[in-house]
């Protein structure tokens, strides 16, 4: 046990946020000079509330998930220090606190609050702020990957090294020596288990206690193949590195490619993938190369037997490997096909990133009923084909009994999930997030609402995906919502207007067929503007057309992305075409700030009041496709700023496609970009941050109470005080 | 040159067969080949008796014979050389077959043993009130047993018996008319009007009559509508008694009356006889001789490990036998039958492997591999297959798991050369039927019109054949002829060698045309001797082997020179070196075209018919 002094304010919660009565996660990231080297240094900082017994004190968990590379970095050395008077830390396993220790933080019952600002050799890093996950709002749905060398001895990893062992019955938390978070398991027994994660991070199960033996290159360990006892493998498809564990060390190895997947069968039998599906295989003596035997980038792998090998390529190709020849087949679905799983020869599991799980049974595939609440599956295990597990990319845990997938989650309650998001609103001062489903935010934290009927996720057999594509409300219990359904050739089909009471969905059938987006005053004050950009206002249960829009020959020519207030008792109204301002008299065109910007459609608008706003542009095909690593830098003007009398273009310089933008009032804005990417621009100065340890994120959200939230697929919500 | 194969199939001493014989979990025939698929046996079955649940017998076609011993059905396919039709014991030492020609059998709780009739009709129905007096009828046959000696009961001009019961102390007579034992003969007591329903045989005739597919019953003078509720058409009816009736119907329902009402049980197959001993222990067969059991609640018929199987589709991989169709595949090994959790987009034409885990299917475009876990899909596979769209693949050929043959219609050829399949030129455009390489250089391919392609290394050459058969008529029954044009080339469907210089072909007459049947007002038939299903390659040339009566041979396997199997619809016929010898395999309705394919490992021969599978046990070499 050492003192390691008291907590800097650093450590304290952001404010606005009470994390100590919600057991808050918090991830922050602060730079500061070492020496003349500004350090990157990343936490993960979990308020507890007072022990029993002591109502006047506080508890922090502590976790320095990276920092400097210098091996045997001393606490002392970090930027930011538990040193503010009247706190204590000891680390949990009683060692000298250094990266990747976790400590338990106290503040002494009596002892004087600190407010002290920032240190000033420590500064809070800008680029990155305070986010805090809100939905899912547990850490303990940060699982990443789970392995078991039987039914009733198994572990599950993931974020801030959280370890799972499950004992056949119940799944429980078990102390590891890793605070970095884990990224795979593998292993050859009761006895020989791996786990690998990110900056390095690798323990080893013995089968008495977990060791920590990290890779001293400190990438992001992805894959693991441990074949036998001191013999494992691990790699990172972010560097492309691979290091093999033997005689006691890990040993970074070539292999001749870069590796993406790592997979093996036997120690004599090693394969690495590189991004093109291109196959490299070690057996034991050398390694010998091969054209990417899929044709196509390798997802995922599962092994049967050494003669039964199940690959899945991107795109949804699934091939097998019988040892010396490889075999395609037709799965006929379409999809991509994230995760394997094979417990026997005739039946194998190929999970969907979305809602079509198939099962391969009896020589055919077959698409198989998900259960309620799951998201794509990054993981998957088990050991019989009537027991399996596996977590989905929200870190929520399901078993098969050989009939049915049921969740299992470790503890908590389940999230609520929205597979695909499209819109946010405040409504009645809460955020409502829609897409395949519907959320709000309610006094005891996120929670499922009723969906209107015959949502559809994906492309399947015809029926196109349908999804909530806009809502608006006065009201909990006066909420609007549109719904069409859209062809993956992007092809829209009539909108069908919603309204919600509390209780149930009912569609309305006197609205307009081709609106597409909306936005409510107050109850009996709804605007609505869809394709041509029309423009409608709904009064005394009447949908009244504002403005007939634009003469196209193709609707789809000219689209509405978004309408909100002008601050003015009328509506803002962006799409393809230029910007419109209306009234229940009609509407105004006001010419486009930016050059060209016939072409570049507006997509959001913020509206500080009648005489502030501000609109982001950008590329509505490219909406649904951010991915983290391929933002685009935009030499395109990205914002535009109402002034009152006209709207110009808001230079920026170079930023990523802007995805939406909130206003947080005069001179102060929000913006979400591909690849998680946060602007925040305020009294001229522009802020970047990215938020790289969470799932792609595609909207924003500003509640009156100014936190600003941003939305991903999954439901995923981070929050962020004002 | 044909001589008897597989001496004394007939018995011509009173006893034909001991009672071990029934006991062994086999159907088998006298000369050594079992029943392997369908479980227990292939052959129709037409009548069941038994004493008690441990003691049931079934007869049926071809001289099959089998018992229950509450287990497993042991028997004969081939007891004698009539089909059996009728059953009944006073007994289990006492039990009496009757079938064609006059064949009675009787059992004596040991050996069954022929008792001579005095009477050549297709006798069709036997019953009795104990052992001294027992009746059995077949067309104008009425016979009677007191114990001792049959003897023939005088029959009205009129009868054509096919069914006799007892009712009380009376005893009945169907057939041409309802006829009652006056003690000296038959009288008739009801003529039979044309047009009139025929009422059920057995006590019942007075109440029930089946016509059109619908059971009536008697309602004073009239036959009304008996109400039995099923709109299916009633195909088949038992009325053993008064109070007691089976019926059949065409969407496999049975239908059950216990003296008041009808009651349904649903059948696994449409069944052809149905028999009750009692009211829990009831028997039935399948159009095909599967017996199925009925335990007073419902109908259960025998696993078949390998349904509906193809009968193109044979193959034999080390030891293992393979079977497959559009919806499994299926083999035998040391652990028995085993399905394989497979299907095919289309249906196969073909299947050949040399291990358990190397296993080819072909389909009319696509080849498979199945390798022990998964089957692979060619077509699916990049470069695995020839670029162009081929189709008509009907054979193949694995010499090892790095070399084999695939051939088919329009002179395809494709060559598997362990990594994929490439066409090879034929220089034909006959359909090719067969292929078959000694894995050492020696590679034929024979087909349609008497095509013979030898491999010569780098392309196929085409050897001439001789035309199969002389031609000439040939009377194949009392009232039928075929005729065969004279020298036409052979269609050669199959080929095995046992060397280089030993190759066998088999097929027969082109095509259908070339056949030509009349009945007995044709011309008189020519002398016999104008047949050779078999072409022989000694190395240098090939050469007709005369096959006498049998017009084609679907497939010959050369398990050695002095050991060459070969198979056609009704025959099995063998080559010992020196002479083919044959012999008649009674074909099961199952099989549409008889025997089709053979495959034979060290220690068995199996023969494929349709969806039948015979096994005949070899002596190892």
């Amino acid at each position: 046990m050492r003192d390691h002094g008291e907590v800097p304010a650093c450590f304290l919660p952001p404010p606005g946020i009470d994390g100590w009565t919600t057991n808050e996660l918090i991830l922050m990231e602060v730079t500061a000079l070492v020496g003349s080297q500004p350090i990157d240094v990343r936490y993960a900082v979990q308020y507890l509330p007072p022990p029993e017994g002591e109502p006047g004190s506080r508890r922090l968990l502590v976790t320095v998930l990276s920092g400097p590379r210098d091996a045997g970095t001393a606490w002392s050395n970090l930027p930011c220090r538990p040193d503010a008077p009247g706190w204590s830390c000891t680390t949990l396993d009683g060692s000298p606190a250094t990266l990747g220790s976790k400590l338990e933080c106290r503040q002494h019952a009596g002892a004087p609050e600190t407010t002290a600002p920032p240190a000033a050799a420590v500064p809070r890093d800008p680029r990155l702020g305070t986010w805090v996950s809100e939905n899912p709002a547990q850490p303990w749905h940060s699982l990443f990957a789970l392995w078991g060398a039987a039914k009733n001895d198994a572990w599950a990893v993931g974020g801030a090294g959280t370890l799972l062992r499950y004992d056949g019955a119940r799944w429980q938390p078990y102390p590891g020596p890793v605070q970095a978070d884990l990224l795979a398991i593998s292993g050859s027994g009761f006895r020989d288990v791996w786990a690998v994660g990110q900056h390095g991070a690798a323990m080893h199960w013995d089968g008495a206690a977990w060791r920590a033996a990290p890779v001293a290159q400190g990438a992001n360990l992805d894959q693991l193949f441990a074949p036998a006892p001191e013999d494992a493998w691990a790699g990172s498809s972010s560097t492309g590195e691979l290091f093999r564990w033997q005689a006691g060390a890990w040993k970074a190895i070539d292999p001749g490619l870069r590796v993406w997947r790592l997979f093996g069968t036997s120690e004599r039998d090693v394969w690495v993938f590189d991004p093109s599906g291109a196959l490299a295989r070690f057996d034991g003596n050398r390694w010998t190369h091969s054209q990417p035997p899929l044709g196509v980038p390798v997802v995922a792998l599962a092994r049967v037997s050494p003669r039964h090998v199940v690959a899945a390529g991107s795109g949804g190709t699934i091939a097998r490997f019988d040892g010396e020849l490889w075999w395609h087949e037709r799965n006929g679905t379409g999809g991509s096909i994230e995760q394997l799983w094979a417990p026997r020869r005739d039946v194998v599991w190929a999970f969907n990133s979305r809602q079509t799980w198939l099962r391969w049974f009896n020589g055919r595939w077959a698409t198989s009923p998900i259960p309620e609440g799951a998201a794509g599956v990054r993981a998957a295990w088990g050991l019989a084909a009537d027991d399996g597990w596996v977590i989905d990319s929200r870190g929520a845990m399901f078993q098969y009994d050989g009939k049915q997938w049921s969740q299992r989650s470790a503890g908590s309650p389940p999230s609520p999930v929205v597979e695909l998001v499209t819109a946010t609103a405040i409504i009645g001062g809460a955020p409502w997030v829609v897409g395949s489903g519907v959320m709000r935010l309610t006094p005891a934290g996120w929670a499922s609402q009723p969906v209107p009927p015959g949502l559809q996720v994906e492309e399947l057999a015809g029926v196109p995906q349908t999804l909530v594509q806009s809502i608006a409300g006065s009201s909990e219990n006066d909420v609007w919502a549109v719904t069409h359904a859209r062809h993956t050739w992007g092809e829209r089909a009539d909108a069908t207007v919603w309204h919600f009471d509390g209780t149930e969905w009912r569609a309305d059938a006197s609205a307009p067929k081709t609106a597409r987006v909306l936005w409510q005053r107050g109850r009996d004050d709804v605007w609505a503007a869809g394709d041509l950009e029309a423009v409608w206002h709904r009064t005394n249960s009447r949908w009244i057309q504002v403005d007939p829009g634009a003469k196209r020959d193709f609707p789809s020519d000219l689209r509405a992305y978004a309408i909100t207030s002008d601050g003015a008792g009328g509506v803002w109204v962006a799409g393809d075409g230029p910007f419109k301002r209306c009234t229940t008299r009609g509407c105004t065109s006001y010419p486009s700030p930016i050059e060209g910007s016939e072409i570049i459609p507006f997509l959001a608008i913020s509206t500080v009041s009648a005489t502030q706003a501000y609109a982001v542009v950008g590329d509505p095909h490219l909406e649904n496709a951010p991915l983290h690593g391929q933002e685009r830098e935009d030499v395109e003007p990205s914002f535009a700023e109402w002034d009152g009398v006209r709207w110009k273009a808001l230079d920026l310089g170079p930023v990523p496609m802007m995805l939406g933008a909130v206003a947080a009032g005069r001179g102060e804005l929000w913006a979400l970009g591909a690849g998680n990417k946060i602007l925040h621009l305020k009294e001229g100065k522009l802020e970047r941050m990215v938020l790289d340890d969470v799932e792609t994120l595609s909207l924003i959200t500003r509640t009156p109470d100014g936190v600003i939230r941003l939305v991903g697929d999954g439901g995923r919500v981070m929050r962020r005080a004002p | 040159m044909i001589a008897p194969l597989f001496a004394a199939v007939l018995g011509a001493s009173d006893a034909v067969a001991v009672g071990a014989d029934f006991t062994d979990g086999r159907v088998c025939s006298r000369v050594g080949w079992c029943w392997e698929l369908p479980r227990p046996q292939g052959t129709p079955l037409s009548a069941f008796w038994g004493s008690g649940p441990r003691d049931v017998w079934a007869a049926g076609d071809s001289g099959t014979l089998i018992h229950f011993d509450g287990t497993t059905w042991s028997g004969r396919v081939d007891l004698v050389e009539v089909s059996l039709h009728a059953l009944w014991g006073s007994g289990p030492r006492d039990v009496w077959a009757a079938g064609g020609a006059g064949t009675l059998l009787r059992f004596d709780g040991e050996t069954w043993r022929r008792v001579p009739s005095g009477s050549d009709e297709d006798l069709r129905a036997v019953t009795g009130s104990s052992r001294q007096d027992v009746w059995a009828v077949g067309g104008r046959a009425a016979l009677h047993f007191d114990g001792a000696r049959w003897s023939s009961v005088p029959l009205p001009p009129n009868a054509r018996l096919w069914s006799v019961w007892r009712e009380g102390s009376d005893v009945f007579a169907q057939g041409g008319g309802l006829f009652r034992f006056d003690g000296r003969a038959f009288v008739e007591v009801q003529a039979l009007d044309p047009g009139d329903p025929v009422p059920v045989a057995g006590p019942a005739r007075t109440k029930f009559a089946l016509r059109g597919g619908r059971l009536l019953k008697r309602a004073g003078e009239q036959w009304v509508g008996a109400g039995v509720a099923t709109l299916e058409r009633i195909e088949r009816g038992w009325f053993p008694s008064s109070s007691l009736a089976w019926l059949v119907t065409m969407e496999r329902g049975s239908l059950r009356y216990d003296g008041r009402d009808w009651k349904r049980y649903p059948l696994p197959e449409f069944a052809t006889v149905i028999w009750e001993r009692t009211p829990n222990d009831a028997w039935a067969a399948t159009l095909f001789g599967v017996p199925m059991h009925f335990d007073g609640k419902r109908w259960t018929a025998p696993d078949q490990p390998c349904a509906r199987f193809d009968g193109r589709m044979l193959a034999v991989a080390d030891g293992e036998v393979w079977l497959g169709s559009h919806e499994q595949l299926c083999h035998r090994g040391a652990q028995g039958w085993e399905q394989v959790p497979t299907r095919f987009d289309t249906t196969p034409s073909a299947i050949a492997g040399t291990r358990s885990d190397d296993i080819w299917i072909a389909t009319s475009t696509n080849l498979y591999h199945w390798n022990g876990e998964f089957l692979g899909d060619a077509r699916q596979t990049p470069g695995r297959m020839p670029a162009d769209n081929f189709w008509g693949l009907t054979r193949l050929w694995l010499d090892t798991r790095r070399s084999g043959w695939a051939v088919g219609e329009r002179g395809l050829v494709l060559f598997w050369d362990s990594q994929r399949w490439t066409r090879v030129p034929s220089g034909t455009s006959a359909a090719l039927r067969a292929a078959w390489s000694d894995g050492a250089g020696a590679t034929w391919v024979v087909g349609a019109g008497g095509t013979a392609l030898r491999w010569a290394g780098s392309s196929f050459e085409s050897i001439r054949t001789p035309p199969m058969g002389k031609g000439g008529r040939h009377q194949v029954r009392h009232d039928l002829w075929i005729e065969i044009g004279p020298g036409a080339p052979g269609d050669l469907v199959a080929i095995s060698g046992a060397a280089p210089d030993d190759i066998w072909a088999a097929g027969g007459p082109e095509s259908a045309q070339q056949i030509i049947c009349g009945t007995r007002a044709g011309p008189e038939p020519t002398p016999v001797d104008w047949g050779a299903a078999l072409i022989h390659w000694d190395g240098k040339a090939w050469s007709a082997v005369p096959t006498g009566e049998v017009v084609y041979l679907h497939d010959v396997w050369a398990r050695a020179r002095d050991d060459v199997w070969a198979v056609g619809a009704d025959v099995l016929m063998h080559f010992d070196g020196r002479a083919w010898s044959k012999q008649t395999l009674s074909r099961s309705p199952l099989e549409r075209s008889g025997a089709v394919l053979l495959g034979g490992t060290k220690t068995e021969l199996f023969i494929l018919g349709d969806r039948t599978l015979r096994v005949l046990p070899l002596v190892p070499r």
